[in-house]
C-alpha cells in the first residue's frame, strides 16, 4: 500500500515537472535555463540597454577584483516593460544600479530579471 | 456665386444618393448592432507578468492560470500514445529547450501576445502583436468544402453573431499538439467551437469546446478569459528575429554575447 502511494506521488510529479518546463519566458522560450530556485544581486554601471525584442537586455559591467564583468540580464520584450512602467530611457549608460537575477544554470555572467533599485533605494520601473 | 449652384446641386444630389442607399444604410445598421471590443486585450494567464516577462508568482502561477493542458477525453489508443509522448526523454530535452515565435491555435489564444478586436459585419479579426491574425468571417459564409480546404496553424473559421456573443466554428486546423509542449495532441479531424463574448467592461470570455472524433470519447471544454490591457494605448509590433540573443547550442538553450 505503501509502495503504491509513493507510485501515486511520482506520477503526477513527473506529469508536474514537465508543465513547469515548458512555460515560455517573455513569450520567447523556456524558462528551464534560468534558476530559478536561487537569486543573484549585483551593482554596477550600466553599459547599454537593449530596448528591443524579442527581449530587452541590461548590460551592466560589475567590478571584479581589478576589471569588471559584463553581465547580460535578460527583461522582457519592450511591449511588457512599457505596460510595466519601464521606457527606453529607463536606464542609461553610466547609470549605478543594483539588478537582482535569476542566474543562468551555466555559470556565465547571465540572468533573468528580478527587480532593479537605485543607489538611493528606488525601484526601477514601476508598473503604473 | 450663381454658378456654384449647379455644382452645389449636383453634391447635394450625390450625397442624397449615398445616404438613400439601401446597402450603405443596412451595412451602417449591421455596424451599429455589433458590439464594441476596442482596446488591447491579453490572456489572464499573462496579463499579471512584470519586467521578467513572468507573473510574481512565477512558473507556479502560469501552472494554476493555465486551461489549455490535459488531461484530454482521449480514447484508448490516443491515451497510450500521450502518455508515451509525455515519458519521452525527448520532450523533456525539448521542453527545457524549446523557442516559440508563433503560437498554432488554440493556443494563441493563451499566449502572452497581446491582440485586439476588430469587429465588421463581414469579418472579426484577432490582430496579435507578433502580426498574426486570425480572421473569422461573418458574411454568412460556409466552410470551404472538404476538397478543397487544406490544414493551417490556426484553421479556418467562421462566426455568427448570437446577439452580442460571438460564436465562431473552426476547423481543418493542422494535427499536433493543443500548446507548446509536444503533448495533448488532436487529430487533423478536431473542431473547435468557441462563444467569445463581453461579460463585463474590460472581461472578455471565450468558452472553447473542442471534438476530435478520431482522438476523443466526448467534448472538451475550457474557458479562456482576458482582460484589458493597461499601460500602454497602443499595440507594438512584437519581433522575434529583430536582437535573439537566446541560440540553442548542442541542443541547449543559452544567453549569447552581445
Amino acid at each position: 500500500m505503501k509502495a503504491n502511494t509513493c507510485g501515486w506521488v511520482r506520477a503526477p510529479s513527473a506529469v508536474l515537472t514537465l508543465l513547469l518546463l515548458a512555460f515560455p519566458a517573455a513569450a520567447h522560450h523556456s524558462s528551464a535555463m534560468f534558476d530559478d530556485r536561487r537569486t543573484v544581486t549585483i551593482t554596477g554601471t550600466v553599459k547599454t540597454m537593449q530596448w528591443t525584442n524579442p527581449h530587452c537586455w541590461i548590460q551592466l559591467l560589475v567590478p571584479a577584483t581589478g576589471q569588471s564583468v559584463e553581465w547580460s540580464i535578460e527583461m522582457a520584450s519592450p511591449g511588457e516593460l512599457f505596460r510595466n512602467g519601464w521606457r527606453p530611457s529607463t536606464l542609461r549608460p553610466g547609470d549605478k544600479v543594483t539588478v537582482t537575477v535569476y542566474p543562468i544554470r551555466d555559470g556565465s555572467s547571465a540572468g533573468q530579471f528580478i527587480s532593479a533599485t537605485t543607489p538611493d533605494g528606488r525601484a526601477v520601473g514601476k508598473r503604473p | 456665386m450663381p454658378n456654384r449652384v449647379p455644382m452645389l446641386l449636383v453634391f447635394a444630389w450625390l450625397a442624397a444618393c449615398t445616404h438613400s442607399d439601401p446597402t450603405a444604410r443596412d451595412r451602417a445598421r449591421a455596424f451599429a448592432a455589433l458590439p464594441n471590443w476596442t482596446g488591447i486585450w491579453i490572456s489572464d494567464v499573462w496579463a499579471t507578468t512584470d519586467a521578467s516577462g513572468l507573473p510574481p508568482g512565477r512558473v507556479a502561477e502560469l501552472t494554476r492560470k493555465w486551461v489549455l493542458k490535459g488531461p484530454l477525453p482521449y480514447n484508448a489508443q490516443w491515451q497510450a500514445r500521450n502518455e508515451a509522448r509525455q515519458k519521452d526523454p525527448a520532450t523533456a530535452a525539448f521542453m527545457a529547450n524549446f523557442k516559440v515565435c508563433e503560437f498554432a491555435f488554440p493556443m494563441v489564444m493563451q499566449s502572452p501576445q497581446t491582440f485586439q478586436v476588430v469587429i465588421t459585419p463581414e469579418e472579426t479579426l484577432l490582430v496579435f502583436e507578433n502580426q498574426a491574425a486570425r480572421h473569422i468571417y461573418t458574411d454568412g459564409r460556409k466552410h470551404t468544402s472538404p476538397e478543397d480546404v487544406w490544414p493551417t496553424r490556426f484553421g479556418e473559421s467562421i462566426g455568427t453573431w448570437h446577439g452580442q456573443t460571438l460564436v465562431v466554428d473552426t476547423i481543418a486546423r493542422r494535427a499536433g499538439p493543443l500548446g507548446i509542449m509536444p503533448v495533448d495532441e488532436l487529430s487533423g479531424e478536431a473542431r473547435f467551437t468557441e462563444h467569445i463574448r463581453l461579460v463585463a467592461p474590460g472581461r472578455l470570455e471565450d468558452v472553447l469546446t473542442v471534438t476530435d472524433p478520431v482522438a476523443f470519447t466526448k467534448p472538451w471544454e475550457v474557458r479562456l478569459t482576458y482582460s484589458q490591457v493597461r499601460g500602454i494605448d497602443r499595440m507594438v509590433n512584437y519581433d522575434c528575429d529583430e536582437n535573439d540573443r537566446n541560440p540553442i547550442v548542442n541542443g541547449q538553450l543559452g544567453v549569447a554575447n552581445p
